[in-house]
Parts: structure tokens; sequence; C-alpha cells
């Protein structure tokens, strides 16, 4: 129960940082989905299963980042896609 | 088939009244609530490693269609359903960091395809989506 809330906490957290990166930038939520996608990478590669590491990854970065956000546009979906797996690839080699 | 004698909607009349709560506010309570959907799909559907995995695939393709079906028709309330609700829902790190460890892992095929199905079934969704929501 401590777990489903801080994890809400951390969604509702992400999502207001992605927001303000989309209002802010032209491309924000492909920054989203780029930062986000490499800190998970990082997060999976170095924090061990527990509570921080569900919060960290499904919470901040799962609510950070979007899928639908950028479905309604093909190109944009790829490009997202595309970015996301070099981002993540990045930031699992870091964690090493 | 739709009807193509449909009154004019008037979403965009009311699309520029002030909301009732700050955008942050309805995009943080939104996104608290698609998480945490989200993250009950993946305690009562957790995948192992090494498995393909649905749970994101179809959290994915469902907030595309939402997403496709929203756009245009919830005017004030986008902040709350489509940034905040559909945004937290649906997820790019959990999709690229799977897609990379089954990869890396020797998982090839399995890779691909959950890459090529999240891509392609997420711009289908979108679609039938729009059609819907037309």
């Amino acid at each position: 129960m401590t777990r489903l809330a801080l994890v809400a906490l951390a969604g509702g957290l992400g999502s207001v940082l992605r927001w303000a990166l989309a209002e802010r930038l032209r491309h924000g939520l492909l920054v989203a989905n780029l930062v986000g996608s490499l800190v998970l990478g990082v997060v999976v590669g170095s924090v061990d299963p527990g509570t921080a590491r569900t919060v960290l990854a499904v919470g901040l970065c799962g609510g950070f980042t979007t899928f639908s956000g950028v479905a309604l546009d093909r190109r944009r979906l790829v490009v997202n896609v595309a970015v996301s797996l070099a981002a993540a690839a990045l930031g699992l080699a870091l964690a090493r | 088939m739709a009807c193509i004698y449909a009154p004019p909607r008037v979403e965009h009349a009311t699309t520029t009244s002030s909301p009732r709560w700050p955008p942050i506010v309805a995009v943080a309570l939104g996104g608290a609530v698609g998480t945490s959907v989200r993250y009950a799909a993946a305690t009562a559907a957790p995948v192992a490693i090494g498995r393909f995995p649905w749970t994101t695939l179809a959290l994915n393709v469902v907030g595309a269609l939402l997403a496709g079906v929203a756009v245009g028709r919830v005017g004030r309330w986008a902040p709350l359903v489509v940034t905040g609700f559909l945004g937290g829902l649906t997820t790019m790190s959990a999709l690229a960091v799977e897609a990379d460890v089954l990869f890396r892992d020797g998982h090839h095929g399995l890779a691909l395809a959950y890459v090529a199905a999240s891509t392609a079934g997420g711009v289908a969704a979108a679609l039938l989506g729009l059609r819907a929501g037309r």
C-alpha cells in the first residue's frame, strides 16, 4: 500500500516534469523520453529490486516518459522509439 | 458507419473556457492515477525475464487507442485525461529498456518483434481511435 502511494506520487511528479518540458520545448516529449529511458537504463542496471527501484522505474521514469503522447504521428513515434532504445542502451552500459 | 449529418461539435467553443483547477494539478492527478493503473497491471500480470513483455505492449497500445479517441474531444479535460492519465498509463522508458535487455540477453527475435509490435500496434491503435472518436 505504501509502495503504491509512492509509485503514484512519483508518477504524478514525472508527469508534471514531462508536461513542463512539453510546454517549454518544441521537442519536449522527445527530450523526456530520451532522458527517462537513459535514467531507467541506469536504474535497472544498478539498483537492486525493491521499493526504491519500483518507485524510480515504474513511478518516476514511467510517468515521465510517454507512448500515447507520440503515437498519433507515425514518424514521430518511430523517432521516439529509436532514440529511447539508444538512450536506454547507453544507460544500461553506464550502469555496469 | 458514422452519421454524416451529425450536428456540429461545440468543443472548440468550450476549449478556451478556464479550467476549474490549474493544469499542473490536473496533470499530476491524472499522471498519478495512470501510473497506478500501470503499476497494478504490472503487478497483476508480471512478465518473467526473457519473455515477451505483453503487459507493457498492451498498456501502450490501449493508451494510444484512447489517445486517438480523446484528442480533440476532451477539450479542457486534456491536461487530466491526455497529458496526465494516458501519459502516465503508457511508458516509453519501459519499452526501451525491456527491448534492450531482451536483445542484450540474446533474445534478438523477441526484442525485434516487441519493438515492431509496439510501433505498428501503437500507430494502428491511434488511427483506430482517431476514427472512432470522430
